[in-house]
């Protein structure tokens, strides 16, 4: 986890100092909350809607829905997660309309076949940092996260790069907590599965079998254990 | 415990939050499935590169559209 996203974390007293004051009418306060966190706003609607224009069309409904109901913001959560909440909503609500539904049919996206157990089961060396620029791992991850269906990339998102707890997780989205741990977990394998394609060892071809042998080609399916 | 069954404590084990009855059966597991070894760690790798991934910076335009969009929202609600 990286320090940036320690420090969201833990609650500041500077929030609910800007809070209180935007509240008071004091825009230059609430400026501040936009500045601290339209950053990670912003990419949460992009991994959500998915193009950059309409999710800077959610960053400004959410703050502008977030400075409307400053008065609803209670101090006994962050204000991190209120405004997460606000932007999935209205992220959720823009899609729906591009998308002419008046839901979107959430859980037909959800599988629940047994295709999410492991099959590329190889080394990650050398360390993917160093077997891509900063640039292009970055553009590899974000594919990957979009490759997820919603429900999961949602959960994910929030969770493991955004760093909200599961908890704050499941209230973001409406969600109970052990739905959010068994998407996360869908998600973290499916996610894992995909960038293995990527960042397998490059020895043997980049297929190593656990037991160090190396196949002649395919990859290795993770087949349940059978005690001896 | 089979690999399947390990895979479900997977996120509460990377987590560090492994409920203390499944801990030992757990550790058992890891020590005799290498592949659940290798699964285990490009998981955290995972976790751990999309936690370090930083946001974009906010073009100076696209945050005066938002700040001017809450002034006009905060003079039509002060009229």
């Amino acid at each position: 986890m990286s320090a940036s996203s320690n420090s969201l974390r833990t609650p500041t007293d500077n929030d609910l100092a800007w809070v209180e004051a935007a509240r008071g009418g004091d825009l230059e306060a609430f400026d501040q909350l936009v500045r601290k966190y339209a950053p990670r706003v912003l990419r949460l609607a992009i991994r959500i809607v998915g193009n950059e224009t309409d999710a800077e069309d959610v960053l400004q409904d959410a703050f502008l829905k977030a400075y409307a109901k400053l008065d609803q913001f209670q101090g006994n959560s962050r204000f991190y997660t209120w405004i997460v909440r606000i932007a999935v909503n209205e992220a959720l609500m823009r899609l729906r309309r591009r998308r002419g539904e008046r839901e979107l049919p959430l859980d037909q996206e959800l599988d629940t076949g047994e295709e999410w157990l492991p099959r590329e089961v190889v080394d990650w060396r050398p360390d993917p940092e160093q077997q891509y620029s900063r640039r292009e791992l970055g553009d590899l991850l974000a594919a990957a996260e979009d490759s997820l269906a919603l429900p999961y990339r949602q959960v994910f998102h929030l969770r493991d790069v955004e760093g909200l707890s599961t908890e704050e997780t499941a209230k973001a989205l409406d969600l109970s907590v052990p739905a959010v741990k068994s998407r996360l977990l869908r998600a973290r394998l499916q996610l894992r599965e995909t960038l293995s394609r990527h960042f397998r060892s490059a020895a043997g071809n980049g297929h190593i079998r656990a037991d160090g042998t190396t196949p002649g080609e395919g990859t290795e399916t993770h087949e349940p254990e059978k005690r001896p | 415990m089979r690999c399947a069954e390990f895979l479900r404590e997977l996120c509460d084990y990377l987590d560090g939050e492994t409920a203390a009855g499944l801990c030992a059966e757990i550790d058992d597991h890891m020590r005799r499935c290498p592949k659940c070894r290798i699964v285990v760690e490009t998981c955290r790798t995972t976790v751990s590169l999309y936690g370090r991934q930083l946001p974009p910076e906010i073009p100076a335009a696209l945050h005066a559209r938002v700040m001017a969009a809450v002034a006009r929202q905060r003079g039509s609600q002060s009229r």
